[in-house]
Order: C-alpha cells, then structure tokens, then sequence
C-alpha cells in the first residue's frame, strides 16, 4: 500500500517533487565539483612540486667567459645533498619573432633549453609529462603563449645574436620552477640538436648562456652563506619563494575556494528549505492519516522513503554534472599548475552520497512534526489555532504602499524565515561577484604602487634591453636614462627618467650572513617612499628593510647589519621598515647617495618618466600610445598598467570574475524561478482567490514579482554594507602573502560595484521572477472550486 | 423590476481524455434584481459551473449570458475582473482568504484594489469594520484567519463580498462547511443583504436553506428542470417551516 501511496503522491504532486530534484541535483553538483576543488586546490601546490621534482634551493647563474661561479663554489662547498644543473641560453622578447613580426613585449627575461637535458618535470597542458621534442618543434612556458595568442601549429622564430630557427609551436608546457604567474619567466624546451646550433655561435656561447641549478640540502642557511657574494646570480631561493610565487595563482584558487564553500552554503541552506517547504505541504495529508489511524512511525517511514528516493536520483545526476562544472571552475587555476584531479570520482560520489545523508537529516527532523501534528492539521492546513503565530505585519488600512507593493512586503515580513533564507542566498551570489570584483579593480589600480617600491611616474616603459646593457657593462644607468631622455625631447615630450635598480647584496649580521635584494636611485629620495614605521634613510649609512627581510637577519629597526659592496664591507643602520610586493616582501632600500657601481645591478622596474609638463590623465593616455610607437613596444604603461603588469593577475582575477558572475546570476534565476514555482503552487488557492474577486493577471505578475524584487534589493543592500568588511577578511591575507603587510587601500568603483553588477543581478533576478509568475495565468478564478 | 442576470442558451462542455462532457445544456435564466435565487440538484448536475459562468469567473462554450446589460462571454479577461471587482461579490463554500493578512485586511481588500468608492485606506478600513459589527464579528479584526471559527470566517467572506457594495452576489454553498447554528446565522445575514436589495445567487444542497430564497431552480445533467417560485421570506418560523414543506414536496417531485 506505501508503494502505491507513494507513487500516488510522486505523480500528483510532480511539480513539487520536481523542483525538490533539481534542488537536489543542484546542491550534490555544487557539493561534489566544490569539495574535489577545495581539495584539489589545498593541496594543489605541494602536489605540484613532488610531481615536478622540484628540490629545496634554486641559483640561475650566468657564464662569465666560459665559468659558471655558482657552480664552481658548489663544487667547493659541502652545504648540500646533491644538484642537479640545466642548461639553457638567455633571450629577451625582442629575439622573439612570429610571422615576421615581434612576437611579444615583454620585461620577462627568458630561457632557452634543450629537454632531454631537464632536471625537472615539464607537463604539457594535458598533464603530461614532456620528455622530448622533435627537430624544428617547441614547447613554451609560462603565460607567453596565451598572452602572445599563439596556437598550436603557429611558427615562432628565434633570432639569438645572429642564429636563426624557426620552431613550430606545439603546445604550453607547465614549469614549476619558473611558469607561475608572478614570475613568468618564459622557456622553451626544444630538441638537443636545435640547441646545438644556438651554442655553435660563439657569441652566444660566450655571453648568453646561463644555467638553472636546482639544489637538494636540509640546511638553507649554511648553504645561503656558503654562497653568498658570487658574481652572474640572477635569481636565487628557497622552495618556500617558490611556492609563493604561486600566490597569484593560488589567489586565482582561494577565489575559487570563497566560490565553492559559498555554493556549499548555497546548496545546504536551499536544500533546507526546499524539504522544510515540501514537508510543510504535506501537513494536510499527514493529518488525514493520522485521522484515519496510521502511526505515527508508519507515516515518517512513507516521506522518509519519498525524499531518500528523490535525493538517491537528484544526487547521481548532480554528481555526473558536478565533475563537468567542477573541470570548468578549476580551469583557471590549471592553467600554470598540475592539480591533483586522480580522485573526482570517489570524491564526488562521496559528496553525493552526503547529500542524501543530509537530506534524510533534514528530513528526518522536519518529519518529527509528524508526532506534535493532530488530525486538525488536515482541516487547519498545518497550523492550530493555540501554536498560531500572527501571520500579518503590515496593516492594510494604514499602509501607505500601493496594494500590490503591500501584499509582497506582508508575504515577506509573514514569512521571514523563508525570504530571509532566499535573501541570504542572493547575498552571498552578490558578495562573490562584489569582492572579486573589488580584487580585479585593485590589482589594476594605482592605489598599490607603492608596494612596487617605486615613486608615482607619469609613464612606465618597459626596456629590458636596456637593462641588460647596463648590466653587461655596454651604457651605465645614467646613460641609459639620458638616452630615453634624448628621445622623449626630439618627440617633443621632454621629460626626467629615472630607474629603479634592484642590486643583489650579501648582508651581514652577528647571526648569519645572506644575500637580500636592495632598491635604489639615484634620482629619487628615500623620503618619497612610504614606510610603515621608523623614518626614511637619511643618510649613506642608513637603510629600510621590509618585515620579511627584518625576520630573516633577525634584525629590527635601530639594529646595525654589515653590508659588502663590491667587496668593501660598510655598517648601516635600520631606520625604517616598509611594505612591499618586490620579490615577495624580500627586500630593502639604500639610501640614494650610496655609491654602487652599474655591474652589481641584477634587475630593473620599468623606466619612470616624468613629463616636465605635468600633463593631466587624459595627455598622458595619448601620449603612451605615442610613446607605444616610438619605443616599438606595448609595455608603456600608466600607474595603473604598471601595477597590473607587475601583479600580472588582474586580468585572469576579472575573467574569473566574469566566470562567477555568471555562475552567481544562474544560481539565482534558477532559485527565483524554482522558488517562484514553489510558491505558485503553494499559493494556488489564494491566487485563484484573487482572480475570483476581481484581481487581473498583471496584479498577480506584479504582487508576486515584488516579493523577488524586495528580496534581491535587500540582499543587494546588505551585501553593499558588508562588501568593504567581507573584501578585507578574505582578501587581507591573500595580499598579506604578497607582502602587502598592512591592510591594503582596495579601489572602489562605486558605479561599477555597486550599479553595474547590482543592477545586472537585481534585473535578472526580477526577470527570472516576472516571467515565471506568467504561470498563474494558468489559475483560473473557478479554481477556486477545484482546490483541494 | 429590471433584470440583472440574463442567459441564452448557455452551453458548458468540458473535453476530458478526447470525451465530451456536456455540463450546461442550452440554459436559459432571467434573475431580476432583488431576487434570491437558490440553484440546488443532484451532484455533478451542473450548478457550481452554472454559478461561475454566469459570474464570468469561467468561459462559456456558447451562448449569451447577459449581466447588468452587457453580454460578458464578449469581455475581455482584464473587463471581467473589472465587472466581478465592482459589480459582484463571491462567497464560496471554503473559506478561502489570504493567509498573511487579517481579517479586516482580507475584507477591504477588493475596495482598495477597486478604488470604485472614493476615499482613503483609513476610510475603507472604517467601512470594513462597519460591515463587521452588523454581522457580529467586529471583534476579529485584528485576528489572522486561523484565529476565528469557520462561522465567523464565513460572516468574514460576506463582509469581503459587500465591501464594493455589488450588484449581485455569487454564493457557491456558504454554508456547506458550517454546523446548523452558523449556517442560520450566515444565511438570516444573506437573507438581510437581500432585503436591503442586493441581488442574490445561491448554489445549495440544503433545502432548509433554499427555502429562506424567494425561488428555487432545479438542475439535472446540465439542464433545468424546473423552478419553484416561493416569495419573499417574512423571516418567521412558521413562514420557514411552510416554506420547507412546500419545497420539499417540490423537490420529491422533480426526483431529490
């Protein structure tokens, strides 16, 4: 008899059971794709490097005249296990050609290395390991190929002092080492015999050949010490660096970590109200029975089996669209990592078959009622007279709202708990698109240049060329300046430049000695930069360390550190600390009056050009374009462009961004349509009423579209309150790891936070409603006589 | 006197798994005004259909069903809401209201959305307590409507269906789910509607009740079988109890 009951009510009561299994579907796709991708990314990067074999400390070192001084004091020191050494030749962007034109702009230096040589694991964009290329073909990693729009089959040249080949590109290759976001150094793996014939050119076998040694030790320090001071180090750290040179990625993860235990929550609190709203309809027939003389146990056990039937179905065909949505979600963080993807499938069945356990949970407890409901229920549709609550909130004949506006206010003041759960949904849907949003917008503003440890410049040009003449001793700094200079007088846009200079620096104290990575220039004054505490360097012997650099010289402010200049070893004092995003927080600033000679320069910011003009926004956007053509390259930036450039994640943020707006905009066109629906069918008698006496079809549109309406409004404004707060409690620590030590300034866009997005949400939202509301036209006023 | 209420040959057919039904069957009804008319019959005779179309809350298959002078099976959905708003009232055998608002507020509700008597919300509110106090239930209200007895939700549904002071009233059974006691009351309430010269349409089971109508139209498979003119009721006792018999030898004859 159950059986037949129960198919009774699964045909009659379709519409309802329905909507519940696409609830159910829904929550089990985004509780099983979330969970995997929690997973996936929270262990993400340990998983990364074993799989890569990536060892515990990192040197890229020049030759100098055939030697190699990194390796040549390995071979002297005993501070380590074993190393393992890659060669490879240096190129820059401008070596870099496709279909006879330049390739890419870009600041990034690059390396060039035959594969069988790797120390390693390099995996193409399937997960799989490279272990060779053919003659005339080329992987390339790092974000250069899709920055570049290469495709595979597309033809690149490489044009290295004079050797020339041309490679067919066959793929993106994933590079632990050196292919996260932040650092984006670009390789290109390519055959032993290609490489062979860039070294046969001496030119290049003399001055651009570099190599990659990836050391294995348990002690850093030791090791940091025992190398400190060699000459041709390019770039030199620890795993730890490493993995968070992976920030920007895994900030590209944590987003996606905020999404999912958003959609978690989503789908636990739909879940909870979709069963207590079915069950609440059941009212009516649970107190037929009990009047009829079921038992109680009899009654719970018949729903029980309904809802674990509908959860069974709904689970495994949300478990089936989750590991589809879960792979879409994730793409992004894939995109420069190898994420553990081996366990979906236990996984998600496992988060599936939770949401059944959940749902028998809820439903269990919902059905408890059963025990407090009497055969009265059946007459009182569920509610009694002595547990009545008063039901309406607004007076009619005092409410100065317009009828129709009224009765959606009182429906939602009625039943607070029902919108509340609603409203709660739609706010998280809008935080999500709001914060990250705001987390775009900051990346690509200027509010954060004074984490780059650079002073506020007109213009940005990229010139890495330059740099690397500078270094190579061919111009010194100031030449390099003068020139750009000269060039911006002939085009009429005369003008200071001025380069920030990294210079990497062995620093001594009673504890230990290390190398740290020093800004200076001369051109500029420490007092031009901000600093968290202390004051600017005043004087020669003075300098400011960033809190990372302070903890690893187990230095603070006041504390004297032995720095050695070009051998001569010089005491100076910490007057200040400040806050950067260089090198991960890593570094420190001379006072601009320290003498340091052009060849202990390891790298440059962009050159800062400031017009002598002082030119507003709008000449200045005119005259990068200007300067785009004169200094045949892309990479002339604003404030805000260098910041991007720099961070180098802004973009992916806002396609991530525009991911979740999608996703945050169908969540909630599904819930105002599939809790519209729930709602008509609940209200079918009270509609039918309301035509009865007299109300058009428009009224009931309206009456019931007001209610999402009310809803989102309320959700928008709330989550406008909290976006501020709710940005700075996730984001502050994702910055934090930058090196961003203090809570950062985010750029608010008001019209586009807090009108655009709003607006497209709020609008969808009543849209989904409206048109779903078109349904009661299907209520007639004589149903009245059909009602049950 | 005029006429209010006016059909010819009015049809109802229901098309249900490709099997014609025919509920109405070429009906044809005069109701004057002031008239309280009781349509009783056998279940599934066709009387609540009977009361929606010529109430315009159901479509006819065809025929005219005239209303206050204008044919409304020729109106548009959005000019007979117009029509049932202003010019008629409705209760019905459940006592269906809004479950969010009060029982005052479910009452004004049709003038508010009508706006057909000029005057503000506080007046309409103080109209709707009015109507409440002369049919007893003034003190609910401020009562949701699960706080009241079924009698009293029904006195409720009567003062809703007065409150655009209309031309004719639709009453489908209003006393079908009372007890004796509140279905007297709900009726001598009708009854007093009906002499203030509202015009009254009555679908009833009860004799008892169809008794207290001025006259009786019997349905039988869609058609009318006959009617029983019995006068204005005077409200006595005695009058009813002669009335009843006169009704129920009526009805044994027509087959009750």
């Amino acid at each position: 008899m159950f059986l037949r009951i129960l198919k009774k009510d699964l045909k009659r009561k379709k519409t309802m059971n329905i909507i519940l299994l696409i609830f159910v579907t829904l929550s089990a796709m985004f509780m099983s794709s979330s969970v995997n991708n929690i997973i996936s990314v929270a262990t993400g990067i340990d998983y990364y490097f074993e799989k890569a074999g990536l060892k515990d400390y990192f040197y890229i070192s020049r030759y100098n005249n055939g030697t190699n001084y990194a390796e040549e004091r390995l071979k002297s020191i005993s501070s380590y296990k074993e190393y393992k050494k890659e060669d490879s030749v240096m190129f820059t962007s401008d070596d870099l050609s496709h279909g006879g034109k330049k390739l890419i702009d870009s600041s990034r230096s690059s390396l060039l290395m035959p594969v069988d040589n790797a120390q390693i694991k390099y995996f193409d964009s399937e997960n799989n390991e490279i272990t060779s290329v053919p003659e005339g073909k080329a992987y390339i990693t790092s974000m250069l190929p899709n920055d570049a729009g290469l495709r595979e089959g597309d033809r690149i040249c490489v044009d290295i002092l004079g050797t020339k080949i041309e490679f067919e590109y066959i793929g993106k290759a994933k590079d632990a080492f050196l292919g996260s976001g932040f650092v984006n150094n670009p390789r290109i793996l390519i055959n032993r015999s290609d490489y062979d014939k860039f070294l046969e050119n001496k030119q290049i076998y003399d001055s651009k050949r570099a190599a990659v040694f990836y050391i294995q030790t348990d002690d850093t320090a030791s090791l940091q010490e025992d190398m400190s001071g060699i000459s041709g180090i390019y770039f030199e750290g620890d795993i730890g660096m490493i993995k968070t040179t992976y920030i920007m990625d895994t900030l590209v993860a944590a987003i996606f970590l905020v999404v999912s235990f958003g959609l978690i929550i989503v789908s636990l609190v739909v879940l909870r109200f979709t069963i207590g709203f079915t069950i609440t309809e059941e009212f009516r027939e649970i107190g037929v029975m009990k009047a009829l003389g079921l038992p109680n146990g009899d009654i719970r056990r018949l729903y029980l089996i309904k809802y674990a039937g509908i959860a069974a179905a709904g689970s495994l065909t949300g478990f089936i669209l989750g590991i589809p949505f879960g792979n879409m979600m994730i793409k992004q963080s894939e995109k420069n990592m190898v994420l553990d993807r081996e366990n979906i499938v236990p996984i998600g069945l496992a988060c599936s078959a939770l949401v059944v356990v959940i749902i028998l949970v809820f439903c269990y407890r919902s059905t408890a009622k059963i025990k407090k409901l009497s055969p009265i229920d059946a007459v009182r549709d569920g509610q009694t007279g002595e547990r009545f609550s008063k039901g309406s909130k607004l007076v009619l004949g005092k409410s100065r709202l317009g009828l129709r506006g009224f009765l959606g206010a009182n429906d939602i003041l009625s039943a607070p708990r029902h919108y509340g759960i609603i409203t709660l949904v739609f706010t998280i849907c809008i935080l999500l698109v709001m914060i990250l949003a705001t987390t775009a917008n900051t990346l690509k503003s200027d509010s954060l240049i004074y984490l780059f440890g650079v002073t506020e410049s007109d213009v940005f040009l990229s010139d890495t060329a330059t740099v690397f003449d500078v270094m190579a001793g061919v111009k010194t700094s100031e030449e390099a300046d003068t020139e750009i200079e000269d060039i911006l007088r002939e085009n009429g846009m005369p003008a200071s430049v001025h380069h920030e200079l990294w210079y990497r620096l062995p620093v001594i104290t009673d504890k230990r000695e290390t190398t740290v990575v020093f800004l200076k220039c001369s051109k500029t004054k420490t007092t031009d930069y901000t600093y968290t505490e202390g004051t600017a360097p005043a004087a020669k012997d003075e300098i400011a360390v960033t809190d990372s650099i302070a903890e690893e010289i187990g230095a603070d402010i006041g504390d004297k550190v032995k720095i050695n200049i070009n051998g001569n070893i010089r005491e100076y004092m910490i007057t200040a600390k400040f806050e950067s995003m260089n090198n991960l927080g890593k570094a420190a600033r001379l006072h601009e009056d320290v003498e340091i000679p052009d060849s202990l320069i390891s790298s440059s910011f962009h050159a800062q050009i400031d017009f002598d003009d002082h030119p507003d926004d709008d000449e200045i956007a005119k005259r990068i374009e200007k300067l785009k053509d004169i200094f045949d390259t892309s990479e002339v930036f604003d404030k805000g462009g260098f910041v991007d450039d720099c961070t180098g994640v802004g973009s992916t943020i806002a396609d991530v961004k525009n991911l979740v707006l999608i996703i945050s905009i169908m969540i909630i066109i599904m819930i105002s349509i599939l809790m519209e629906r729930s709602f008509i069918t609940k209200e079918k008698p009270q509609i039918a009423l309301l035509k009865a006496i007299g109300f058009e079809n428009r009224d009931i549109y309206i009456y019931h579209t007001v209610r999402f309406a009310l809803t989102v409004a309320a959700a928008a404004i709330i989550a406008a309150l909290v976006c501020i707060p709710m940005t700075k409690l996730t984001m502050d620590p994702v910055f934090r790891i930058m090196g961003a030590t203090k809570s950062i300034k985010y750029e608010l866009k008001y019209a586009e936070i807090f009108g655009f997005y709003q607006v497209i949400i709020i609008c969808s939202t009543i849209i989904a409603a409206f048109m779903t509301s078109l349904y009661t036209v299907k209520i007639k006023a004589q149903d009245t006589a059909s009602i049950e | 006197m005029k006429t209010i209420l006016q059909t010819k040959g009015l049809c109802k057919t229901y098309v249900v798994n490709k099997r014609q039904n025919n509920v109405l069957r070429n009906i044809d009804l005069t109701v004057k005004e002031g008239e309280m008319v009781a349509v009783m019959g056998p279940s599934g005779s066709g009387k609540s259909t009977l009361l929606y179309c010529v109430s315009g809350m159901d479509r006819v298959t065809s025929g005219e069903v005239d209303f206050d002078g204008r044919d409304i099976t020729k109106l548009s959905d959005k000019e007979l809401s117009k029509i049932r708003l202003d010019k008629m009232g409705f209760i019905f055998q459940q006592m269906y209201m809004m479950k969010n608002l009060t029982i005052l507020d479910n009452i004004i509700l049709p003038a508010v959305r009508s706006g057909k008597i000029t005057e503000s919300r506080a007046q309409t509110a103080q109209r709707g307590r009015t109507l409440m106090r002369r049919l007893g239930i003034d003190d609910t209200a401020d009562n949701d409507i699960n706080e009241v007895s079924g009698g009293q939700l029904q006195r409720a549904c009567i003062c809703r269906s007065m409150i655009n002071e209309p031309e004719m009233i639709f009453a489908d059974e209003p006393t079908g789910a009372l007890n004796r006691s509140s279905s007297d009351e709900v009726m001598n309430e009708l009854l007093s509607l009906n002499r203030d010269g509202t015009t009254v349409m009555c679908v009833t089971h009860d004799p008892k009740v169809a008794s207290k109508c001025s006259r009786v139209i019997y349905i039988v498979d869609g058609g009318i079988m006959g009617e029983l003119e019995l006068g204005t009721f005077d409200g006595t006792p005695a009058t009813l109890r002669e009335r009843e018999k006169s009704l129920s030898g009526w009805l044994m004859e027509q087959g009750w």
